[in-house]
């Protein structure tokens, strides 16, 4: 059996405008969507159950439901599917938020209520205020049961998840336990996640999303119902987040959040506030739309079905091709302690720093280190200090690039640079043997694009050089916003298939710059196999805890590993306006060089 | 790189440069020495690239030969009777000889009076021996002022933008991560630059041996210090890299003034991109001086105005001047009406 998860349509302009779901356009998207999912299955019937997890209007724009009731009602005709053949959940767009708050719960969820009534599958087996149970039996003959929840249930008119009495989570729980066999396949759709890979821990509109998006209560009854479903196929789909992931526990407790299928391709930023509400910032958003395909079985087979805008956020019309790809399972670990009985799951676990992990660098070179380090110590080119790594975090310790891999004058025979291209041009050929015709360098920042330029002289491959300025993050956008992207992509067009990419930057800390290029460079390339990523560092402490994103590179490599530059959350350092001024000129100035 | 790429090809010959074959094959740790690698390479540019043409290699700055590197090669040009000529091969005349009497017997063996060149075989009588060096430069030249043109992207609709970092406009911009991008494009514009660098100090009478001076190269940019390493490196000049110096970002980085040291007796040599209103170099001027240091000249890919505009202020020596280059670009003044 496979279901179709799409979710956060966002219907906002739909007369005209950069939507592909807008009223002109919304058939032909679906319609090149559906012939993707049957080249994609080659069967007959390859959908028999269709998921929609919630805001399907944008901000209440209730006068859209009855276009995203024409949207569902043409999906499921193209797969051949009655409308009885959707679940639908509401979501917090979808909410009437002033009603909500006086208290009257019916009326702020009417608009969707009477929008979703028409997508019910056969009579539910219980049917309550913030939940219902339905049992679905498919063309196939195969038996599934559903459990569809309102999470905004409770949330006092406030934009947040609901919360549930444990008086609700228990009888909920217990409705599942009654109605559905042990062995029968569970789906749980709700709006808001219960389930968060800190991997994807949405940087985009909020400082502190989780606690505006993470659904407690729905966490509290998962850990119940799975008590009494250790060996039964539950999966459950989220929308919400407009970032995919997908986790399971064991075999047989899945999560996926989909992206959206909705949203305005022209405007590709949101706008960051601050807590008074005034725009700070403007984040850069995927153009991508998706939906998820979920073949419900022992094997749990994920195909995500992406649509790409190619055009400029300038033009009205889209331009792009739906792709298929078929997900990689990520197993998780559900429990820290070995003391804590594994069904009891709580949220803290789940929400981790994202410094968790220990990524393995792999020292090329004994010798160069030991340069690097000796020219360190003569020079005395490390400064222990505050220096911004990322948005959150800060690196104690900084080394003066200039002056360990310069000259300081001409007699000063330093070939600490030279022997670094050196050594990099023998590990690529030899160790990584990559193919040069169809690998792209990365130089990120000075020393990145010196060491980049001068590899690609010895190798033939074609470097491309970014700055990451701003904490780590590369203006992307279309035209003059970043041209390295628009050179990127000619690159990228010149050689054809692209195999590997590889990143070189001259000091490793967090590992956010990294992990944002691959994830920002991933998406740049939607069409097509995903390349291979490595990267390589003058310097990378090895010790340091980093990014879990990093443990998706192939290699990642570095000329010093053993020099202890430590990085730890802004969170946990005192205010910089308590420290003194950095700036010292005096000292620095007149100085005699050595 | 493929072999092709190390030569610029003529209707009358192909041409390579030795420091750049050094480089391409061994690094920048010793590019004035011909080692193994090189000598194989040269091999193979000889029997494989355009044989029917006469090779030119260019061996200025190259001082030496070690473990008979060009045995092979010269064995090769037996083999090919393929006709080479050698360029300022001051470095390398006594190996040439060598190797020629030992493995060209039979070949014309020849030294055209005023003219720094070596000719083993008997290339077509159309090249002009006296002048093959200013030829060579020529040659060298209008290539890279090629790369540069097609470093130039035109704005969409051929609109007019505020440039970055001076009041114009213009209908594109000049991107050198393009001649980046591209190996070939990239190794060719390192070595005019070095030329040129080499050149101007000449003329200028800069000399740095027995003066109380140091010189070092300084760059600013992003783009322009690809470019500027590889000169570090075949010049012996060190290199100084200030991060973020350009005009539309904050003019100094904590690091870099935490990282400022006395410079009283540095003469910098500015390297950069793409100029228009000097202001980048200007600024690098004034970090200079900040360190006690001097920057008197500026070496650039590409200048809108002539040199003489700044005379004033610094000695600008552009690889090319943006409006001959043919390229469609076009620059006006920056028009805020009443």
């Amino acid at each position: 059996m496979k279901v179709l998860h799409i979710t956060d349509l966002h219907l906002h302009q739909i007369d005209g405008g950069g939507e592909n779901l807008r009223k002109g356009f919304f058939r032909q998207f679906l319609d090149e969507l559906v012939d993707k999912i049957f080249e994609q299955f080659e069967e007959e019937n390859p959908i028999d159950l269709v998921v929609a997890t919630g805001d399907f209007v944008n901000k209440a724009l209730f006068e859209n439901f009855p276009h995203a009731k024409s949207i569902l009602v043409h999906l499921l005709d193209r797969l051949g599917l009655p409308e009885s053949s959707c679940i639908t959940c509401i979501g917090n767009h979808d909410l009437n938020f002033e009603l909500e708050k006086e208290g009257k719960i019916d009326e702020a969820r009417q608009a969707y209520t009477d929008f979703a009534k028409d997508f019910v599958p056969d009579a539910p087996l219980m049917d309550e205020e913030f939940f219902q149970i339905y049992r679905k039996t498919t063309r196939s003959d195969e038996e599934v049961f559903i459990l569809s929840m309102d999470s905004t249930y409770n949330c006092q008119g406030n934009n947040v998840p609901g919360v549930l009495s444990q008086g609700e989570i228990e009888f909920c729980a217990n409705a599942v336990y009654e109605n559905v066999p042990r062995d029968s396949a569970l789906i749980i759709a709700c709006h808001y996640p219960f389930f968060i890979s800190e991997q994807v821990m949405f940087p985009l509109e909020e400082d502190d999303w989780v606690s505006n998006h993470f659904w407690k209560s729905g966490r509290d009854l998962w850990n119940i119902i799975r008590k009494g479903r250790q060996k039964s196929i539950t999966i459950s789909f989220f929308g919400d987040g407009h970032q995919p992931f997908y986790l399971s526990v064991d075999n047989n407790h899945h999560f996926l959040m989909t992206g959206m299928i909705g949203g305005n391709y022209s405007e590709p930023f949101w706008n960051k506030r601050d807590a008074d509400g005034d725009v700070i910032g403007k984040i850069p958003y995927s153009k991508t739309n998706e939906i998820r395909v979920v073949s419900v079985s022992d094997t749990t087979e994920i195909y995500t079905f992406k649509f790409v805008n190619k055009g400029s956020f300038k033009l009205k019309s889209s331009n792009g091709v739906w792709s298929s790809k078929q997900e990689t399972k990520k197993n998780y670990s559900v429990s820290n302690s070995p003391q804590k009985d594994d069904s009891e799951i709580q949220p803290e676990q789940v929400i981790e720093p994202s410094l968790q992990t220990h990524i393995e660098i792999r020292l090329i070179g004994h010798e160069i280190q030991r340069q690097i380090i000796s020219r360190i110590r003569e020079r005395k080119i490390y400064t222990l200090n505050r220096y911004t790594a990322s948005s959150e975090k800060v690196s104690l310790g900084w080394v003066s690039m200039n002056r360990l891999l310069s000259n300081d004058k001409h007699s000063d025979k330093n070939l600490i640079l030279p022997g670094i291209i050196d050594k990099s041009v023998k590990w690529i050929m030899e160790d990584l043997k990559l193919n040069v015709e169809s690998i792209i360098l990365i130089g990120i920042d000075f020393w990145g694009s010196i060491i980049a330029s001068n590899i690609a002289v010895r190798i033939g491959a074609r470097p491309v050089c970014f700055t990451m300025r701003k904490e780590g993050r590369i203006m992307l956008g279309a035209g003059s916003a970043n041209p390295e992207f628009g050179l990127f992509r000619k690159v990228v067009d010149s050689i054809g298939t692209l195999t590997d990419v590889l990143i070189i930057t001259d000091v490793i800390s967090s590992g956010y710059a990294l992990s944002n290029v691959a994830a920002k460079i991933r998406v740049f390339l939607e069409e097509g196999p995903s390349p291979r990523f490595s990267a390589l560092s003058i310097i990378a402490d090895k010790n340091q805890k980093r990014e879990k994103d990093l443990a998706e590179f192939a290699e990642i490599a570095s000329f010093c590993t053993d020099l202890p530059i430590p990085v730890l959350d802004k969170a946990d350092l005192p205010e910089e306006d308590i420290l003194p001024p950095k700036i010292s000129h005096s000292p620095s100035i007149g100085k005699v060089m050595s | 790189m493929r072999p092709e790429e190390l030569i610029i090809n003529t209707n009358n010959f192909i041409l390579a440069k030795l420091i750049g074959i050094n480089w391409k094959s061994n690094g920048l740790a010793s590019p004035f020495m011909v080692l193994n690698d090189a000598g194989t390479l040269l091999t193979t540019i000889l029997t494989k690239i355009e044989p029917e043409k006469p090779l030119i290699i260019d061996c200025k700055h190259v001082i030496n030969e070690v473990d008979r590197s060009l045995e092979s090669f010269f064995s090769a040009i037996h083999n090919t009777n393929r006709p080479v000529i050698f360029v300022n091969h001051d470095g390398l005349a006594p190996k040439i000889d060598t190797y020629t009497s030992e493995f060209c017997n039979g070949l014309e063996y020849r030294k055209p009076p005023n003219s720094n060149v070596i000719i083993i075989g008997s290339p077509p009588g159309t090249i002009q021996f006296e002048k093959l060096e200013s030829k060579i430069s020529d040659l060298v030249a209008s290539e890279v002022k090629n790369y540069i043109a097609r470093s130039f992207i035109k704005n969409e609709n051929d609109e007019f933008a505020l440039l970055p970092s001076t009041p114009m406009q213009s209908n594109g911009v000049f991107n050198a991560g393009i001649i980046i991008a591209n190996p070939k494009w990239f190794y060719w514009t390192c070595i005019a630059l070095f030329e040129l660098l080499v050149t101007k100090l000449s003329e200028t009478g800069f000399n740095t041996l027995g003066s109380q001076k140091k010189v070092k190269l300084l760059s600013v940019s992003l783009r322009a210090s690809p470019f500027a390493s590889v000169v570090s490196f075949l010049s012996g000049f060190p290199l100084e890299i200030i991060d973020q110096l350009g005009p539309k970002h904050k003019i100094f980085d904590i690091h870099t003034l935490e990282d400022i040291q006395s410079e009283t007796n540095t003469e910098y040599l500015y390297f950069g991109d793409y100029t228009a209103g000097g202001t980048e170099i200007k600024i690098a001027k004034t970090y200079a001086s900040v360190s006690g240091a001097g920057l008197s000249k500026a070496f650039v890919l590409g200048s809108l105005h002539h040199p003489k505009v700044f005379i004033d202020y610094f000695d600008l020596y552009p690889l090319a001047r943006l409006k001959q280059l043919g390229c469609g670009v076009e620059y006006r003044f920056f028009d805020i009406g009443e």
